[in-house]
């Protein structure tokens, strides 16, 4: 029994809240730092007037059900992982005690969720709303039996492979086949949720900002905006392409490219990503008289996303990674505002990637 | 010991190995074959690591697939190149497998002492690939199975730990009716051990070579 919860939690539960320290301390800042006390997500005083709204309460049962999509997707990917495949041994320890380990695991992985599940049935106790305390409870109850039962059965049984995996891959091979986009393919086959909860959040900020502020009513500068927080919102997507790239397709530096021609690849590739956006912020505002803004605008964004992997060569931590981009964010923010020449800010930020890119590919 | 019933194994379409029919009887035997001809696929399957169609039977009563459990108490698996996750050390691993199997009270720290590994409780990154072929021997060893699946035991390893390798397969062989299935490329090594039969994995499929 010991031996299996050691192992699951230097397997699973340690690496998750490494890899993920970055994604913490941004939420951390999101609640605690631009929050005032009043509405900040863990007052008392927020608590006690939230618990009473089932419109609050249904959306946190909804971030609850994405945070436990990051935990079953890491879950997931840890067992399959091939070096964890020594894992199936954990199918011969009784039913009961790998279903605790089980357990045991989601417990610790989904822990933050789990605090303020307590937070919210306390208030809703104080307040006298016993059902909040009944839905957050069995949700919880529901996310843990499907863990249980979902996990132990990849763990006892030899999973057959599933026929859209087939598909998939024969739908990547013909659209991604060139050597530059095997990054996306990696994130379509091994990132997929990744992938998938940041283009919800980027094309629900973006979304939002174009229908709350629409063009001719207001100006651009909402769109501006909406279109570079959903370009920053891709900066873990763009960590994981550059890990991938320097591990899995390392060999690719001992080919005879220049860096300019390196760089041009990465451009290809970063504007293939935000195609969704792109399209998006062409759809939604097209207009004549805004076509040749909202081009500068795509090229905008491709520009700060080639400088936010630049940054991933300077060898930052990823907390440090994760500062720099948002202070990058909050500077073009501000700068945005000040409604610039974007040409002029594009150029100035694609020569300072390339700078970056340049002087610190090779520096190992 | 085994016995193959209309096998198929596939990697999205492309047939990998068909065995019709086929009876694999107890005791130690060797698979031949080429790179690439499909020995390491058919040890993963045996060992309940990719799936398959068709049956595979056990003792002419553990059907394989429908019986994951059964079939993992009953086969070890060591594999031709052993991956671990790093930061996990030799004893983690070690006391895992051991609890999962139930292997007998001091089996593993006999099995630690005869291969001479006193660097497990260093981190699994900080091997080299032969102590990491010694730890997953001591794994696959774990236990008391019906057959072990070694898939290139030998490679990587020194002469000494070779003939090691040897005494215990016999060993295990005699006293626990152990079966073993054991692929190398080295002819010469596999002579001192006493086989049942040989066997050779090419065109798809597994045939008999020789009885002993």
């Amino acid at each position: 029994m010991i031996a299996l919860l050691r192992i699951l939690n230097k397997v699973v539960v340690q690496q998750f809240y490494q890899l993920n320290a970055g994604f913490f301390l941004v939420v951390f800042f999101l609640s605690f730092g631009i929050q005032q006390s009043p509405t900040m997500l863990v007052s008392p005083y927020f608590l006690t007037g939230a618990v009473t709204s089932p419109v609050f309460i249904f959306s946190v049962l909804g971030v609850f059900l994405l945070y436990y999509l990051k935990c079953f997707n890491f879950l997931l990917k840890t067992i399959r992982a091939p070096e964890n495949e020594y894992l199936f041994i954990t199918s011969l320890f009784p039913r009961r005690i790998l279903w605790l380990g089980l357990a045991l695991t989601h417990l610790q992985l989904f822990l933050p969720a789990l605090v303020y599940t307590i937070l919210i049935s306390y208030y809703g106790l104080q307040t006298a709303y016993y059902w909040v305390i009944g839905v957050v409870t069995s949700y919880n109850l529901l996310l843990i039996l499907y863990t249980l039962f979902y996990f132990g059965r990849q763990i006892t049984q030899t999973i057959p492979e599933a026929a859209d995996n087939i598909i998939l891959r024969s739908g990547e091979k013909r659209i991604l086949a060139h050597p530059v986009l095997w990054p996306l393919r990696y994130l379509v086959r091994q990132e997929k949720v990744m992938l998938g909860l940041t283009k919800i959040l980027s094309l629900g900020v973006l979304y939002a900002f174009m229908t709350l502020y629409p063009y001719p009513k207001y100006d651009l500068r909402p769109t501006f905006i909406g279109f570079l927080t959903a370009v920053v919102t891709q900066a873990m997507l763009v960590q994981q392409v550059q890990q991938f790239q320097e591990t899995a397709l390392v060999f690719w530096r001992q080919l005879p490219f220049p860096r300019w021609h390196r760089f041009t690849y990465q451009i290809i590739l970063f504007s293939l990503l935000l195609v969704p956006e792109i399209i998006m912020v062409l759809r939604l505002n097209f207009n004549p008289a805004t076509i040749s803004s909202l081009i500068f605008l795509v090229t905008f964004g491709i520009s700060v996303i080639s400088l936010i992997y630049t940054l991933l060569y300077l060898k930052l931590n990823q907390e440090a990674y994760l500062k720099w981009v948002f202070f990058i964010y909050i500077g073009l923010l501000l700068f945005l505002l000040l409604h610039p020449p974007l040409y002029l800010l594009t150029i100035l930020l694609f020569l300072l990637a390339y700078s970056l890119y340049y002087r610190y590919y090779y520096v190992y | 010991m085994l016995t193959f019933r209309n096998f198929n194994k596939y990697y999205g379409n492309h047939l990998v190995l068909s065995i019709p029919e086929l009876q694999i009887p107890a005791g130690n035997h060797w698979i031949k074959g080429q790179n690439g001809s499909g020995k390491t696929t058919l040890f993963r399957v045996l060992g309940g690591l990719i799936p398959y169609q068709g049956n595979i039977l056990l003792n002419q009563s553990i059907n394989l697939q429908a019986q994951p459990l059964l079939h993992r108490r009953h086969i070890n698996l060591g594999e031709a190149a052993p991956l671990y996750p790093g930061f996990l050390t030799g004893t983690e691993l070690i006391n895992l497998f051991a609890q999962a199997r139930k292997a007998p009270a001091d089996q593993a720290t006999t099995l630690i002492k005869y291969f001479n590994t006193n660097y497990l409780h260093q981190p699994v990154r900080t091997y080299s690939s032969g102590m990491l072929k010694k730890l997953s021997l001591i794994l696959a060893f774990i236990g008391r199975p019906s057959l072990i699946l070694l898939d290139e035991p030998l490679a990587t390893l020194d002469t000494a730990t070779v003939e090691l390798v040897y005494n215990l397969i016999q060993e295990y062989n005699s006293k626990h009716q152990t079966s073993f299935l054991v692929t190398s490329h080295q002819d010469a090594q596999m002579s001192q051990l006493t086989l049942t039969a040989t066997w050779l994995v090419q065109n798809q499929t597994l045939t008999q070579l020789s009885v002993s």
